[in-house]
């Protein structure tokens, strides 16, 4: 490293190394607290998910207002409502949690219509073959319907993951240290623009460029019955 | 086969059943009694509510009108003191229609779980059964239906006859009191039918109470007590093989029985 | 309420003209570079295609930041509309190629060959023969194209351009009327966005079902 000419294509090389491990924890912030949303999101996704597909009509009409009502509107609106609006009804958290949770409702507008996708994609047999075994419809839900599903959710699930990693840059508006914020912090003090930028894209791209490799593959390898759900790219 | 099961015990007594589908009326009036250890085979042209009828026994459809009686209680419901029509809770249905097997034209195995695991599920989850004992009890029902060795391919990995037969395998599991069979070999081509056909003639033997939808005749003729033919929704002749296939005495009958013999065109 | 909705409604009409200069501009090279994409030289193919990469592996906030930082750094001084749309169309361009390119790539091939029978140079079929039939299939895209970057334009927030978000912003900062404000903002962004991709799908219906079913 010692080695490494101070200039390259103009970029202060030295200068992109130096930065590399407090750029590589900011991404793994931002990773986690992408992946943290996403887990939140499908463990509301499926209740919401399935209540959508088997619940009473009024349920179905609400949670699908609710879902148009996140799709329909900007995500950083929804940061905007979650801090704004938690404090108002009594609720504090850090920036962090406040991230979280404004990531789970980007993340639930989209997960509850791949759980719902998903399952009705099931082919309708399945629940009947459970019904007439005597199992109720929870059960047949959960053993049946719900593994059957899974399956068919995971390379969307993948791609709705890229989705709220890249939501979560919005995240530096609120001062929480993902990757977009800390290369913003370090521009500020340094005025290296272009090195910071090129490198926060980088690591972007590779994880960004590795997640859908992941998809792509889930898609087309592991996943071996029924058609493939998708899920819309949001930016 | 023997004769005489007018002596056992009704299991299934149908009565004056009605069910429509929008402004088509798939079953008018149907009434058919099934006697334990009793095989019943209907018969009718595509359309003329023979999976209606079958479905509405185990209430995948909710009949419009009329009864449904299995072994001394009604299916999906039952009479309160004062006359009144109770319906089943989701619970209460699922413990009713363990005791009826169904197996599905198109099979319908569960398709992310293996052979062995589409037997031993309903057992282990439906019956309570210990995992072992479940398991061990689903090895014994493949190789009754003479897939000993398939246990764990997914069905993916079978054969149409094999797929059904497992579909039998995960039905026998429940232990039911009567098996319904709905086309069971219609998706399959003649060598896999006969593979089916085999395993349903050695439950046949065992006096397994079976009420079967099939086009099959010569299985009909060979295993059936009692043969009922549908058309339109109603059920128009019922009676031994030798009445309804050597003397039908329906117009309808004949005409349908027409199609089947050679040089019937 | 009297004052806030008149001032968020300017705000809108702002994002509606950023998102509009954004869609427009991004179709004149989402045409031209779609177009390379699918006739040009095979050398620009991995260009387009990287371009595409990196406009959709990484944030939209990243790519505002990038033109609010790189730009003046330079030597190009922009107000921050300019910025901001600029922003906006870096980022439309991306999208807007994969909308042309399938519209292209979806013209019977018999098209082009009878194209060719006639002795019609490749740019000149594409611009003759089948520009024209696909047209037609990227307005259903195009439209909700708009709908996302009404919903996208809501970033350039962040680097103080002062559209709907902004201004619903800078009116909670001075009154604190958060609840108000926020439910506004949100119903103009629902009613903006909802009537664009409803007119999207109802494109869709009108040209994919124009004679017999088949689509155009
Ligand atoms: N779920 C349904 N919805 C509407 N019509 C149905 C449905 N199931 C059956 N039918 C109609 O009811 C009639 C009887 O159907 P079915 O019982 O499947 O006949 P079969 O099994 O003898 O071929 C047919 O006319 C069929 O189209
Ligand atoms: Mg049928």
């Amino acid at each position: 490293m010692e080695d490494t000419p101070l200039l390259f294509a103009g970029l202060d090389v030295r200068f992109m190394v130096e930065i590399f491990p407090r750029m590589v924890q900011a991404l793994l912030v931002t990773v986690q607290i992408s992946a943290l949303a996403l887990l939140l999101g499908i463990v509301l996704g499926i209740p919401l998910g399935g209540l959508r597909v088997i619940g009473p009509r009024p349920l179905q009409l609400l949670i699908q207002g609710l879902v148009s009502y996140i799709r329909g509107t900007p995500q950083i609106l929804h940061f905007l409502v979650v801090y704004f609006a938690l404090p108002g009804v009594g609720i504090l958290l850090d920036e962090y949690w406040t991230g979280v949770v404004a990531l789970t409702v980007i993340a639930v507008g989209y997960e509850v219509e791949i759980v719902r996708a998903a399952i009705e994609s099931v082919h309708k047999g399945q629940r009947e073959a459970a019904l007439a075994q005597g199992m109720t419809e929870p059960m047949a839900f959960w053993l049946i319907l719900l593994p059957q599903a899974t399956r068919r959710m995971l390379p969307a699930l993948t791609n709705e993951l890229i989705n709220v990693i890249k939501a979560s840059a919005l995240l530096s508006v609120i001062a929480v240290n993902e990757l977009t914020k800390v290369g913003n912090a370090i521009i500020y003090n340094t005025f290296y623009f272009v090195e910071v930028l090129l490198e926060v894209a980088v690591l972007y791209m590779l994880v960004i460029g590795a997640l859908s490799w992941l998809s792509n593959y889930l898609e087309n390898k592991v996943f071996s019955f029924g058609t493939a759900l998708s899920t819309p790219e949001t930016r | 086969m023997d004769e005489g099961h007018s002596s056992e015990p009704v299991l299934l007594r149908i009565e004056h059943l009605h069910k429509r589908f929008g402004t088509t009326a798939a079953l008018v009036d149907a009434s058919l009694t099934v006697r334990r250890g009793e095989r019943v085979v209907l018969i009718g042209s595509s359309g003329s509510g023979k999976s209606t009828l079958l479905r509405c026994i185990n209430h995948l459809e909710v009949p419009d009108q009329g009864s449904i009686w299995l072994d001394g209680e009604f299916m999906g419901g039952r009479f309160a003191a004062d006359g009144r029509w109770i319906q089943a809770s989701g619970g209460e249905l699922a413990r009713q229609r363990r005791h009826i097997g169904m197996v599905f034209q198109s099979f319908n195995l569960f398709a992310h779980l293996s052979a062995l695991d589409n037997v031993a599920l309903g057992p282990q989850w439906i019956l309570k059964r210990p995992k072992a004992l479940a398991r061990a009890q689903a090895r014994q029902l493949l190789a009754k239906v003479h897939l000993a060795g398939h246990e764990h391919k997914l069905p993916a990995q079978l054969s149409g006859g094999q797929q059904q037969r497992v579909a039998i395998a995960r039905a026998l599991a429940m232990e039911p009191k009567l098996m319904l069979f709905d086309e069971p070999t219609s998706a399959l081509d003649p060598r896999l039918t006969r593979e089916v056909l085999e395993v349903m003639l050695e439950l046949a033997r065992e006096q397994t109470t079976m009420l079967v939808v099939t086009h099959e005749l010569g299985f009909a003729r060979q295993v059936a007590d009692t043969v009922g033919f549908l058309e339109e929704g109603r059920i128009v002749e019922v009676g031994t093989p030798e009445q309804i296939f050597d003397r039908p005495q329906h117009p309808s009958t004949q005409a349908f029985l027409n199609c089947f013999s050679p040089g019937g065109l | 309420m009297g004052e806030i909705l008149p001032r968020l409604l300017r705000a809108l009409a702002t994002t509606i003209q950023i998102s509009v200069l954004a869609l427009l501009l991004g179709t004149v090279f989402g045409l031209l570079l779609g177009i390379a994409r699918v006739i040009g030289p095979r050398l620009f193919y991995p260009v387009i295609d990287g371009y595409i990469f990196v406009v959709r592996s990484t944030p939209f906030a990243l790519q505002v930041y990038a033109a609010f930082f790189l730009l003046p750094r330079a030597g190009i001084d922009l107000p921050l509309f300019v910025v901001g749309v600029l922003a906006l169309l870096f980022n439309s361009v991306g999208y807007q190629i994969e909308i042309v390119r399938p519209a292209l790539e979806s013209v019977d091939k018999e098209q082009r060959e009878a194209a060719d029978s006639l002795g019609m140079t490749r740019w000149l079929a594409m611009w003759l023969v089948i520009l024209p039939q696909a047209a037609r299939r990227m307005v259903p895209p195009l439209t909700n194209e708009l709908a996302n970057l009404v919903k996208a334009s809501s970033v350039l927030s962040v680097i103080a351009v002062y559209e709907l978000t902004r201004a619903g912003h800078a009116i909670i900062a001075s009154s604190y009327k958060f609840a108000e404000v926020l439910i506004l903002v949100a119903a103009l962004y629902f009613v903006t966005i909802q009537l664009l991709s409803w007119g999207a799908a109802y494109l869709e219906r009108r040209i994919f079902t124009y004679r017999s079913g088949q689509p155009i």
